[in-house]
């Protein structure tokens, strides 16, 4: 066999293994119910699903769920009494420092009425 | 007379491209590609139900998308894309490549031509065998028509990635079919080829 002989059956081949393999890979139908059953498939999800406060109350009321529901409680009052306890030192640390700043006040004045007087007294002694 | 036909064609043509563009609904979605999806699933896993199953969740998840499908071409590639990747995550997964290999698949000896159903099923078994993204890429260019440049965005690979497993895949099976095939004008109408 010469060279352009076997050339030419090369791609003949290439061409005849192209068109065979379009061939075997041909689209094949599935089963004839598949459409149905991926409807219903869908169908099934849309009915399943529920606005996510239906599912976040149905979760926290679940039967399973309400065991859990003293330790929740417990949690929220420590955790609320902690809240409470923090905001009357905080309340109180800030009456205290009132009540500080108001006697500096009242001590200065008095120290500068006293420092006047002194200072009245010493006048008339020199006079 | 041939001018009028050429222009009814035409009409049909472009009446036939509007309605490719128009988004249909799911289920005509659905109906019109099924086949598609169900294929590249079936050439890809060779297992009918395993192809089945995969086309269905491939839809399901198109109805989760939907919202984001802009055309019938997007629909087109999406549907295309989702499917064959997630074929080649099934295998990966599941372990459930055929089993198999390229060389272990024994060319009929005592057949000197195949007929046209035998190599139809000799050569589905042969492309079955190949590598996954070889397989995908001959599935895609063969059951799909698509050009390599196509398939490279499907698949997100460079377009020289898909033409070397192109030429990979077509070397293994030619070398695996030689001889087996003949001019379609000799003897095609005995049934050999």
């Amino acid at each position: 066999m010469n060279e352009f002989q076997e050339q030419s059956d090369r791609r003949f081949t290439d061409q005849s293994l192209e068109e065979q393999l379009a061939l075997a890979l041909a689209r094949v139908e599935p089963s004839p119910d598949f459409a149905a059953g991926v409807l219903a498939r869908v169908a099934g999800m849309g009915a399943r699903r529920e606005p996510w406060w239906k599912r976040v109350a149905g979760a926290v009321f679940a039967p399973g769920s309400l065991r859990w529901a003293p330790a929740f409680a417990a949690i929220v009052l420590v955790a609320a009494g902690t809240v409470y306890h923090e905001h009357q030192r905080v309340v109180e640390g800030l009456r205290a420092k009132q009540q500080l700043l108001e006697a500096l006040r009242i001590t200065n004045a008095k120290l500068q009425e006293t420092g006047m007087r002194v200072a009245q007294v010493e006048t008339r002694s020199k006079e | 007379m041939e001018g009028t036909q050429a222009l009814q064609n035409m009409a049909i043509g472009q009446a036939a491209a509007v309605e490719e563009a128009v988004l249909p609904t799911f289920a005509e979605a659905v109906a019109r590609h099924q086949s598609m999806v169900f294929s590249i699933g079936w050439h890809f896993l060779r297992n009918r139900a395993l192809a089945e199953e995969l086309a269905q969740d491939v839809f399901v998840e198109l109805h989760r998308h939907w919202h984001s499908i802009r055309s019938a071409d997007h629909l087109v590639f999406w549907l295309r894309k989702v499917s064959s990747n997630r074929a080649i995550d099934f295998v990966r997964k599941r372990r459930s490549r055929p089993e198999c290999s390229l060389e272990s698949t024994n060319e009929p000896s005592t057949l000197e031509k195949l007929n046209d159903t035998l190599l139809k099923s000799y050569l589905e078994r042969m492309v079955a065998s190949l590598p996954d993204k070889q397989r995908m890429v001959v599935v895609l260019r063969y059951q799909e028509g698509l050009e390599p440049e196509e398939i490279s965005r499907l698949l997100d690979m460079n377009v020289s990635t898909v033409k070397t497993n192109l030429a990979r895949a077509l070397e293994l099976l030619r070398v695996k079919t030689a001889g087996k095939l003949q001019p379609s004008g000799s003897d095609r109408g005995q049934g050999n080829i």
